[in-house]
């Protein structure tokens, strides 16, 4: 990604988003991919879950 | 004498820029410190509910604790933020008479992905969205750790993260949206005013809770066949009492992000005011604050003598004030709190009878009283304008019982159809054999008391 600012690298006369892929898809990516992980995390955790309640049936 | 004048100017410009510079750092830092002051709340919580908790169940409370506030907060990143600016107007997302809401606002500032994204990071030209973002993070934070308490012991991990989720990113937030932003159709059609959220956090999480309470069912052992309640007292009273005394020290920070710092382009004006843009300020909040801690607590101990509700009546004298911290007289929020700490215990036990069990009072602390709260503050600020400028909606007795019941409906229904849902898909109650077994042991790879809880004596003379 680099720096988001193309004027020569440096941070002199920088102003507005610093952030790593700032005026790209970046950041729509990263919260696609987030919001994958919160779901996926959810998944895996009903998973391990059920299985402990399937031994106290 | 035009060179020196010139200079002058320059130099004027210089202090002012200087001045600004500082009036912006300081907004930033005021609303960043209230983040950690509030996370105090829910160390609050975690000590509470594990207390509360029998000991077979006592770090289970506290994964689920926990895992709703990690939880709910990329929730109200990913969604819950924009639902606040979104929502004002109702759900046409239309924009308001301030401009400041509707999803296309909405759109271009809270969205984690697009043009919006820039004020979604780490931005060198603003100050603030990060830090109010924050803060309202812990607001919804907080919302879930009210419902948490009161279904310890026998919900489900994941369920229960998924009803935080929902609580959190969109049910108080859509509360919010309406009482508590300038364009909220509550403030502007009914005078809405509930400067310390009562309602739209409190009453919201607690009716939540109680909708979740009516699909999830009681407590095995907590009813007898005749319907009467036996009490199930929790493994270590101190800890739960020492957790409402860190919720109460939270709230400082909760009710310090209640206001508005004056002096920047999105400020009301120069100084401190209320969300609604009415005047106040941190005096308002100390006087009142403490009185309403003060009156909950003597109630709390003239009615039970109970340490644990004298705790929870501290609770519930802010929350029975928290709508009208910033106009209350103090000694009036003195009397508001002292019946609400005299309230408190006959309210619980009214619910109790009725075959719910909220193990730890979060139905009665957050929501009766919470309404109680937003009621009063109809009774005594009738008449009070509801935001600056000419021919705004005043407060009255109607647009709070109005506002009340709105955040009744919002909190009710969605806790109940959410719970219902998960209660369909077997994901919202534990098996009752793992019930009696206990949480940790089915669940929780460590032990709370692996040495048990010796009782060593003391040391010879």
């Amino acid at each position: 990604m680099g720096f988001p600012y193309d004027n020569g690298g440096t941070w002199t006369d920088v102003s507005g988003p610093i952030f790593m892929g700032a005026g790209t898809s970046a950041p729509g990516t990263f919260a696609v991919i987030g919001i994958i992980v919160c779901l996926v995390a959810l998944a895996l955790g009903q998973r391990a879950e059920a299985a402990k309640y399937s031994k106290h049936k | 004498m035009e060179e020196q004048l010139a200079e002058l100017a320059a130099q004027v410009a210089a202090m002012e820029a200087k001045g600004n510079l500082t009036n912006t750092m300081f907004a930033e830092a005021y609303y960043y410190l209230t983040i950690p002051l509030m996370i105090i709340i829910h160390a609050g919580f975690l000590a509470y509910e594990m207390g509360a908790s029998r000991a077979k169940n006592a770090l289970s409370s506290g994964v689920k604790n926990i895992l709703a506030f990690a939880f709910v907060i990329p929730a109200f990143y990913f969604f819950g933020w924009w639902v606040y600016w979104a929502f004002p107007t109702g759900f046409g997302l239309t924009e308001g008479p301030n401009g400041i809401s509707g999803a296309a606002y909405a759109g271009s500032i809270a969205l984690a992905w697009g043009e919006s994204s820039a004020y979604m990071g780490p931005n060198t030209e603003d100050q603030i969205d990060g830090v109010f973002w924050g803060a309202f993070t812990l607001f919804a934070a907080t919302t879930a750790s009210i419902m948490s308490g009161a279904v310890i012991e026998r919900i489900q991990t994941v369920g229960f993260v998924i009803l935080a989720i929902i609580l959190g990113g969109f049910s108080w937030t859509l509360a919010a949206a309406w009482g508590w932003h300038a364009d909220g159709w509550l403030v502007t059609q009914y005078g809405l005013h509930d400067f310390g959220a009562a309602g739209l956090v409190h009453a919201v999480a607690a009716f939540f809770a109680l909708g979740v309470l009516i699909n999830l069912g009681p407590r095995i052992g907590k009813f007898n066949a005749d319907g009467t309640a036996n009490d199930l007292p929790g493994h270590n009273m101190p800890f739960t009492a020492t957790g409402l005394m860190l919720i109460i020290v939270g709230f400082w920070g909760f009710l310090m992000a209640c206001l508005v710092v004056g002096g920047e382009a999105w400020s009301w004006g120069a100084n401190y005011s209320t969300i609604y843009g009415t005047p106040t300020n941190l005096g308002a909040l100390a006087f009142n604050i403490l009185m309403s801690v003060a009156g909950g607590i003597i109630g709390a101990w003239v009615m039970t003598r109970d340490p644990f509700w004298m705790m929870s009546g501290a609770l519930a004298g802010i929350i029975s004030c928290a709508s009208g911290l910033d106009i209350y007289y103090p000694a009036l929020a003195f009397v508001i709190a002292f019946a609400a700490g005299i309230l408190l215990k006959p309210a619980a036990s009214v619910l109790e009878r009725m075959g719910i069990d909220d193990a730890v009072g979060a139905v009665t602390v957050h929501g009766t009283i919470g309404i109680f709260g937003m009621l009063m503050l109809g009774v005594f600020a009738s008449g009070y304008p509801s935001g600056l400028g000419e021919g705004v909606a005043t407060v009255s007795f109607m647009g709070q019982l109005v506002g009340s019941v709105v955040f009744i409906a919002i909190g009710l229904i969605t806790g109940f159809v959410a719970s219902l849902i998960l209660k369909m898909v077997g994901m919202l109650r534990v098996p009752e054999a793992a019930e009696i077994a206990g949480l940790d042991t089915v669940k929780v790879p460590a032990q709370a008391y692996p040495e048990g809880i010796p009782a060593s004596a003391p040391a010879s003379q």
